[in-house]
């Protein structure tokens, strides 16, 4: 390990924007996996055709020329090449569209039941998150508020317009429920490395079920438009160990059975 | 993951199903194993209802608040009663169950009590 950091070679997951960022953030989950899959399969076959285009128009370009040359096609009719340049489009067509629906469907299938549910609730400007698995009675024993860090506030090496005090803690490799919901405004609750995007729609909750397969802090933004601090209502999920995570509910909860 | 070839869109079909038949096998194991642990707590919340199997989960809690309530109302309070408030802590949330109370306590909840 530490022969690895001196060569460099240590490798931290891109788990938040990276300045210049150009290709997915890693991913944390099965269906951001899919996605990305999903993304280089197609990413194939339009080189593919990006290049056959623009050899074609660049050729068709290069040898026009308004009195040597000012035709530059020959060939005008062609049944043969014609029946191949259809057929042969729908057979990529359908190499694209077999890996898209197969990822669609699967996105669908609710196959296990979570080991947890986690409510996100949207405000102006900020998340409230409910983890009422625990209530004995009606009262909420483990919410609180996520405000992100300002500027001046930031510690060295904090990430700007990222960073929030209080984060999602969740166990890894564990089945959980997301419930959405707002409580003023459309929001939506998105973290690109759990390929997860889920608006925040007042008197609607949406559910969508993650499984986060390795431990890590994710980061994500707020994406709907929600009013002047749209741009500052961040969403962070750390994911930690089972045990961890039943040590953090333990001493969220301590407080209130103490008050009781 | 594949090369580059031309049948890599078959690969990938197999690839999520074999990843679906892994993800289900896990879960399996735990699901013998009884409800999961994580230190001292038990990871238990409300099941997935076959009743409401998209996304939006609004009737969901709403329907688990009234079974709730229906329940106290034909067995009083007893220990199968409390498996329902269990579910509906679990998926509304707290402003919504607040509100609830209040109409309820008020006469004007719009629900079949």
């Amino acid at each position: 390990m530490i022969v690895l950091e001196w060569l460099f070679l240590t490798i931290a997951a891109c788990d938040a924007a990276e300045p210049w960022q150009l290709g997915f953030q890693d991913a944390a989950t099965p269906m951001m996996q899919g996605i990305i899959d999903l993304h280089h399969d197609i990413f194939f076959f339009l080189i593919l055709i990006l290049v056959f285009v623009l050899w074609i128009l660049v050729r068709a370009l290069w040898h026009f020329h308004y009195q040597k040359n000012p035709i530059p096609q020959r060939i005008v009719h062609g049944t043969t090449i014609e029946i191949l340049w259809t057929i042969f489009p729908s057979i990529i067509l359908m190499f694209i569209a077999i890996p898209s629906f197969a990822l669609l469907y699967s996105m669908d299938e609710v196959v296990v039941d979570p080991a947890i549910t986690i409510k996100a609730i949207g405000h102006q400007w900020y998340w409230t998150y409910e983890y009422s698995d625990y209530n004995s009675s009606d009262e909420q024993s483990l919410t609180f508020d996520s405000y992100m860090i300002p500027e001046d506030d930031l510690e060295l090496g904090q990430l700007r317009l990222l960073e929030v005090d209080n984060r999602v803690v969740v166990p890894a490799k564990t089945h959980l429920r997301i419930i959405v919901t707002s409580a003023d405004v459309l929001h939506s609750w998105a973290v690109p490395s759990l390929g997860v995007k889920c608006d925040a729609v007042p008197g609607r909750l949406n559910q969508i079920s993650i499984l986060v397969q390795r431990e890590g802090v994710y980061y994500g933004q707020c994406s709907e438009i929600c009013g002047t601090n749209h741009a500052f209502m961040p969403i962070v999920v750390e994911a930690v160990s089972r045990k961890d995570y039943g040590s953090w509910v333990s001493n969220q909860l301590i407080p209130q059975t103490g008050e009781a | 993951m594949g090369g580059r070839r031309v049948f890599v869109g078959y690969s990938v079909l197999i690839n999520f199903k074999i990843r679906q038949g892994k993800i289900s096998a896990i879960h399996r194991l735990s699901s013998f194993a009884g409800s999961v642990m994580a230190g001292e707590i038990a990871l238990k919340t409300a099941p997935a209802d076959f009743r409401f199997p998209t996304t939006n989960q609004t009737r969901h809690c709403f329907t688990r608040y009234i079974e709730f309530h229906r329940c106290l109302a034909a067995k009083g309070e007893s220990n199968e009663c409390e498996r329902f408030a269990k579910y509906y802590r679990s998926l509304c949330p707290g402003e919504w169950v607040e509100r609830w109370n209040e109409q309820r306590k008020n006469g004007i909840f719009p629900g079949p009590l």
